[in-house]
């Protein structure tokens, strides 16, 4: 299940926001196609149950990450979510964090084989 | 509808109405386009709408996902003695002495009157709403209709026109039936405010 948390101190904490966080970057975006956007650009690695998404949309947006407005496109009114200036800075921290923890588990992965 | 049963455990979960209901609504158009889109791989009406819903996840982890987040929580669930306790009287006597403001101003006594008898009765009707649109338990609104009935003769002392007489009827009531009759404002309110925790409690048992 996800969940967002605003501290980062275990491990995988912060992945959904950072995964939702970088797909509204791009463009404006609704639940179902950020969905669809995890799916795909992850090659299904990542699939959450998919109502799951939208407590952690709420959490963003409570947190001042994202806004949302209600837009009718094709007779359909759906919600759809924007990145804010906030919502930016917060991505680059998550970013910056990720690359971090990455960074770290490559190389301890790599020393392990060294040992190996 | 889908969502009843998720939106009662959110409700009793002490998450906030209006998030509930945006959830709900958005799980519902999400569900929408998970049907369509099972239509469109080839499923019949029935199996496009299992499989949708199945994909969508189930109930106890969608309430859940969103259970989690403490910041969904509703003030009367996260705080119920300000709400219930601390709250209605301060606003009580804020209102009266806006109103005991604007009757100086204007001389008009009888709606001071008005507002006294009402305003218990109003605020109590409101405390009982909100804890049932909210699934609270109903000892908190029980507590806080007590309290006001305890507080108003005191705010009707210090606003009101009848200063210390109205004192006087809160503490001698059950001994002086005729100083009730007298002051029938009061006594009325008394007996309207008591009618929000009378329905509350014939209310209770089917509460769960």
């Amino acid at each position: 299940m996800w969940q967002v948390s605003n501290e980062n101190n275990s491990l995988g904490a912060g992945v959904p926001e950072l995964i939702i966080l970088r797909l509204l970057q791009d463009r404006e975006m609704y639940g179902y196609e950020i969905v669809q956007a995890i799916s795909l650009r992850t090659g299904q690695a990542v699939t959450p149950g998919e109502g799951v998404v939208y407590p952690v949309l709420h959490g963003l947006e409570k947190s001042g990450a994202l806004k949302s407005r209600r837009r009718t496109v094709n007779g359909r009114s759906r919600v759809y979510y924007t990145l804010t200036a906030k919502g930016a800075k917060r991505l680059s921290h998550l970013v910056a964090d990720w690359n971090m923890l990455n960074a770290a588990v490559q190389a301890m992965m790599a020393g392990s084989a060294h040992a190996v | 509808m889908p969502f009843d049963g998720l939106a009662e455990s959110l409700l009793k979960g002490g998450i906030a109405p209006r998030h509930v209901r945006r959830y709900v609504r958005e799980l519902a158009d999400h569900l929408d386009d998970l049907t369509a889109q099972q239509r469109a791989a080839g499923y019949t009406y029935e199996e496009a709408c299992a499989r949708a819903r199945a994909r969508l996840g189930e109930d106890s982890e969608l309430a859940q996902a969103m259970l989690d987040h403490l910041g969904m929580r509703s003030w009367p669930a996260r705080m119920p003695w300000l709400v219930f306790l601390l709250l209605p009287p301060v606003l009580t006597a804020a209102i009266g002495l806006a109103l005991y403001a604007a009757v100086c101003a204007i001389g008009y006594a009888a709606a001071m009157t008005a507002v006294q008898m009402l305003a218990a009765p109003i605020m109590a009707g409101l405390l009982v709403l909100l804890a049932r649109r909210q699934r609270l338990k109903p000892v908190w609104p029980l507590l806080g209709i007590a309290l006001l009935q305890l507080l108003t003769p005191l705010f009707a002392a210090r606003f009101g026109p009848h200063h210390n007489l109205q004192v006087g009827y809160g503490l001698v009531i059950p001994l002086r039936w005729s100083v009730a009759l007298r002051f029938w404002p009061v006594t009325l309110s008394h007996i309207l405010t008591f009618l929000p925790a009378t329905w509350l409690i014939r209310r209770t048992p089917r509460m769960g």
